[in-house]
């Protein structure tokens, strides 16, 4: 194995650190500095410009959580990542993986208009979704929820008295896919990526701009998107190669788009079951490139996992890109690169 | 004597323009609440058989009468429950209330209970629906007699 670490500078460059073969190379992975601060000294809610995605999600709220949001994101400056509710629990603002307290009281009024805002009115057409604790509010909009479990024989039939939502914001980080990418052009497009960090890091935000890379442009390949909870897809209006299978379950989602659409790339969210595993063996063994996510916060603790122990027995995937969390304000992740024996990078 | 045939022709026109107004009223009311029946009962079949957000079923709901374009103009803007509260309706105290109880619920649920929720007002609807044909044969006579009536024993009283 070999292991390599991307450590970012400024931004904008960055020095991919080898034991071996030190070299520079231009990357502009955590290059958010120039929206980070584009909120602050704003203290006029008048004043403050939300991206489309922020903007949809606070049309689904209360107007008195809506403006606490913004409030809260013109005060700490930066975009909102998740935006959480809790019964009787003041509402919580994730920016910039800090979370803001929005100083406003959830109440019962305040969950029920937000649930039923999420579902477009229509709870009954969220069923099955809501039984596996979210919601898709269409966009790419996702909010997980919880509440009181009606469970019958073993199996969650409905969720009732929902006390907590937390909205995901989807978001474009154009260019954070870059040094993957350009990994992948490097091995002739035969990478097989396994994206991996602990939750909220920017998996998902990472693997949509790969997908993107991948399914435009003048080398752009045919890719199938399994987007299980219609949040990987959003945004992707470049993406003139990729088939989007939304709302399949990840491992069928895999097979079909093996089956029926003959794609280079594949791209999956959060893999998890062996099923999912079974599919990716049998997308790669049909010559099939992919790349996935998975919850992990390191190397070790991933390859640790059942799962990851199963595909690697197989050696399903031959690059392992970690989002490591920095200290820093400007930037949340620095991008650990860990190599298969006998992939050329 | 001109005068008087005069004024009694416009007293009997203005009766009969009366009963007519009021007759119209009265069927545009009935109309608004078969109205409310069937799109309930649309919103119902809808559901049971296709699971359709209630936003899509709103938007494809198009079998109804003139008087109740406002309504519906209302809700495809701005959702049931904002019609039912802000859109000009003629229909009784309560239909209305049937309404707005049905708009304040719908969606709330998961689809049994948006079903049984669509089956309790539809019944209620039908039932006041039925009430309100037999008040509105009632009334129609007496709309149809009563001014025209008053107006001729105006007439008599006054030649």
């Amino acid at each position: 194995m070999t292991r390599l670490l991307f450590h970012d500078i400024g931004g904008l460059y960055g020095i991919l650190a080898s034991h071996e073969h030190p070299k520079k190379v231009l990357f502009s992975v955590l290059n958010e500095k120039e929206h980070a601060y584009k909120y602050n000294n704003k203290h006029s809610i008048k004043d403050i410009k939300m991206n489309r995605y922020e903007e949809r999600v606070l049309k689904l709220l209360p107007k008195e959580l809506a403006e606490a949001s913004v409030k809260a994101a013109g005060l700490n400056g930066g975009f909102i990542n998740e935006i959480r509710l809790r019964l009787n629990k003041p509402l919580v603002v994730t920016i910039n993986d800090d979370n803001v307290n929005g100083w406003v009281k959830c109440t019962r009024e305040h969950m029920e208009y937000t649930v039923k805002a999420l579902c477009a009115n229509s709870m009954y057409s969220h069923f099955n979704t809501i039984r596996e604790g979210y919601i898709d509010a269409g966009g790419g909009i996702r909010a997980g929820i919880c509440g009181q479990a009606v469970a019958e024989q073993g199996k969650i039939s409905a969720v009732k008295d929902i006390t907590s939502v937390s909205i995901r914001i989807p978001r474009r980080v154009i260019g954070s896919a870059d040094p993957i990418y350009d990994m992948i052009r490097e091995m002739d497009y035969r990478a097989n990526v396994l994206i991996y960090s602990k939750p909220g890091m920017g998996k998902t935000t990472l693997l949509r701009e790969l997908a993107v890379k991948l399914s435009s442009g003048p080398y752009a390949k045919r890719t199938a998107i399994v987007d299980t909870r219609s949040e990987l897809s959003c945004g992707m209006e470049d993406a003139f190669m990729a088939d989007v299978l939304s709302g399949y379950p990840r491992s069928l989602g895999i097979e079909t788009a093996v089956r029926t659409l003959s794609p280079q790339y594949v791209i999956c969210d959060e893999i998890m079951t062996s099923e999912d595993a079974d599919a990716i063996l049998t997308a790669v063994g049909s010559g099939v490139s992919l790349c996935a996510s998975i919850h992990a916060d390191s190397y070790d603790a991933l390859v640790r996992q059942p799962i990851v122990k199963k595909l690697n027995d197989y050696g399903a995937f031959n690059v392992f890109v970690g989002l490591i969390p920095v200290k820093d304000r400007e930037k949340r992740y620095a991008l650990e690169i860990t190599k298969a024996k006998g992939a050329d990078l | 004597m001109t005068i008087h045939l005069t004024g009694t022709a416009i007293l009997l026109l203005s009766a009969v323009s009366y009963s007519y107004i009021l007759i119209k009223n009265e069927n545009k009311k009935l109309a608004q609440t078969e109205d409310i029946c069937a799109m309930i009962l649309y919103i119902k079949n809808n559901i049971e058989a296709f699971m359709t957000p209630i936003g899509d079923i709103i938007q494809s709901f198009s079998d109804y009468s003139d008087g109740f374009s406002d309504y519906m103009e209302a809700a495809r803007k701005h959702g049931l429950l904002y019609a039912s509260e802000h859109a000009s309706l003629i229909t009784g105290k309560e239909s209305r209330r049937i309404l707005n109880e049905f708009s304040r619920k719908i969606g709330c649920g998961y689809k049994d209970e948006e079903i049984r929720l669509c089956q309790y007002c539809h019944t209620q609807m039908t039932e006041l629906l039925k009430k309100e044909r037999d008040e509105f044969a009632k009334k129609t006579k007496m709309y149809k007699t009563l001014p025209i009536m008053s107006a001729v024993s105006i007439v008599l009283m006054l030649s």
